[in-house]
């Protein structure tokens, strides 16, 4: 072929490749999915993180579950490009993760129908936009509420110690305008109300550490403890096969429990202890808990414990005590071994009334070194 | 030379004009082959095998499905000159309308026995969990294994749970009063 023909042919051939580019390009709609930076535009998605939750129930057995966590370090960006022709692109997460992703490049071209739905579109946004301006100014009233409400209830806890305390010193000043009992259950009362004051003056401060003032509230007279919390494991792959890595140690949580502190009402039963604090240097380690009703304590069902921080409580079986168990008697003698490490411990007394109820009793103690 | 060159765009014509749709999936390999990749990312399943002492003296076992996070996958979506009306659901960033979904059914019922059997004895090395120790209890870490069926056979891959440092991790759990004392007085409170 000469040159001459050749020249005639490449203008033929330019113009159908680019007819060719043109019809393809013309209608072309793909999907752009890359890994996301801080700058990318699109729709943001994470992969997940499986986990295993192991969580410690109250009645000593653990509940283990399979949790998936977005994971920030595979987070991704979608677009959809479309070149003269329209696409639905539809994309649902959920918890930060893919959950439907539908592409319809079927549909028709941009139309009345379209701008109409645009318009609803931005309604809605409006819309949106005032309903959340509502629930946050809702949220910040009833997080003031909630403040004003914790720290006044605080407050009256406050004058009533105070009061409590007046009255304190002046049964110290005047011995001999009342007896030992009714000086033992004023210390009792004011112990019972500086505990309250704790757990309000606690309270408040989680009132005002959370958004809307609105928290799992244990009330102001429940019992703080301890209890150990949640454990998760992230699973990561290794090799062909698997590892389990918790994620951090496992946390002491404070914990509520139901009933007063020291002078637990149980049943209509009433206790408390001649005093919580025992020192070594005492002549007696023995505690009298006064009973208001006649008790037979069980003492090898009752005993002593010490909860702790580290893996193993502190347990003394109650047959080890020195328990008082006659039947029948409101005053019950508990004495405590010399060689009790120094610490806060909690005396569960097992009692049978008359009546043939079976209770426990749990009283605070603080054996003290000096 | 010219002929050639004809053919080759008229084909790229008719290819033009007829499209295509559809999507294709593939393997990614490495974080290179992650940046540059393009498309919608997920992971392929895999079966697992989770044990864990459930604080009462006994073991609970089960099989779980999940993403298998050490294989990568993306697919990319594209309609040129034709239609493409696609719908991909994902459960847990696995997904499930690929013909790569691995089910319950790949793991064959009657090894299920065998792999429950070969964890059991992993466990046995473990300290076991003693309802009777007092107001704290201690549970041995979980343990997961990968369940890897190939051509020779099946194995589970993995082992107890670990912290950060490797060193094994004891569960803690705290009994609270009234359920130490339901246990004691016999359920009685």
């Amino acid at each position: 072929m000469s040159r001459a023909a050749t020249t005639d042919v490449l203008p033929r051939v330019h113009l159908a490749l680019i007819a060719a580019v043109l019809v393809g390009a013309g209608c072309t709609t793909t999907l752009d999915g890359h890994p996301a930076t801080a700058d990318s535009q699109g729709l943001r998605y994470h992969l997940p993180a499986p986990h295993i939750y192991m969580a410690p129930q109250s009645d000593g057995s653990v509940r283990a579950q399979v949790k998936y966590l977005p994971d920030p370090n595979n987070t991704y960006t979608l677009n959809l490009n479309s070149y003269l022709t329209s696409a639905t692109f539809n994309v649902e997460t959920k918890d930060g993760m893919l959950t439907t992703v539908s592409l319809d490049t079927d549909s028709t071209a941009m139309s009345v129908a379209g701008v109409q739905a645009a318009t609803e579109i931005r309604k809605a946004q409006i819309a949106a936009e005032q309903s959340e301006e509502k629930a946050r100014k809702a949220q910040e009233q009833a997080k003031q509420e909630a403040v004003n409400n914790a720290d006044e209830t605080a407050r009256v806890q406050r004058e009533k110690l105070a009061l409590l305390i007046d009255k304190q010193k002046f049964y110290t000043a005047h011995p001999k305008l009342n007896d030992e009992k009714t000086r033992l259950d004023l210390e009792l009362e004011i112990s019972q109300e500086r505990l309250k004051l704790e757990q309000m003056e606690r309270r408040l401060g989680l009132v005002r550490a959370t958004p809307n003032g609105a928290f799992n509230d244990p009330g102001a007279t429940a019992i703080v403890g301890k209890a150990y919390g949640p454990v998760l494991f992230r699973v990561l792959p290794v090799g062909e096969g698997v590892k389990l890595v918790a994620v951090e140690a496992q946390a002491v949580l404070d914990a509520t429990a139901g009933g007063p502190a020291a002078a637990p009402a149980v049943g209509g039963l009433v206790a408390h202890p001649d005093r919580f604090e025992i020192k070594r240097a005492d002549t007696q380690h023995e505690i009298v808990v006064h009973f208001s009703h006649p008790v037979t304590v069980d003492a090898n069902a009752s005993r002593l414990v010490r909860p702790s921080e580290s893996a193993t409580a502190v347990v003394i079986a109650g047959n080890k005590l020195k328990i008082s168990a006659a039947s029948g008697n409101t005053e019950v003698m508990v004495g405590l071994p010399n060689t009790l490490p120094p610490g806060n411990y909690r005396l569960d007394l097992i009692v049978q009334r008359d009546s043939g109820e079976r209770k426990m009793v749990s009283l605070r103690v603080s054996w003290l070194e000096n | 030379m010219i002929r050639t060159t004809r053919i080759a765009l008229v084909c790229a014509l008719v290819e033009s004009i007829v499209g295509c749709a559809g999507y294709t999936a593939r393997p990614v390999a490495n974080a290179a082959e992650d940046a540059a990749a393009d498309g919608i990312r997920y992971y392929e399943m895999a079966p697992y095998l989770l044990i864990y002492a459930d604080g009462k003296g006994g073991i609970t076992s089960s099989i779980e499905m999940m993403p298998d996070t050490s294989r990568r996958m993306v697919m990319d979506l594209h309609a040129f000159a034709a239609k493409n009306n696609t719908t991909l659901t994902f459960v847990n960033g696995v997904l499930t309308t690929s013909k790569f979904i691995v089910d319950n059914t790949v793991v064959p019922a009657s090894i299920v026995g065998t792999i429950k059997t070969l964890g059991l004895a992993a466990m046995n090395n473990a300290a076991m969990n003693d309802p009777g120790s007092g107001t704290v209890r201690q549970v041995p870490a979980p343990y997961l294994f990968k369940i890897v069926i190939d051509k020779d056979g099946t194995r589970l891959v993995g082992g107890q749970g670990v912290d950060g440092d490797n060193n094994p991790v004891t569960i803690q759990v705290t009994v609270t009063s009234e359920a130490a004392s339901a246990t004691s007085l016999g359920g009685q409170l």
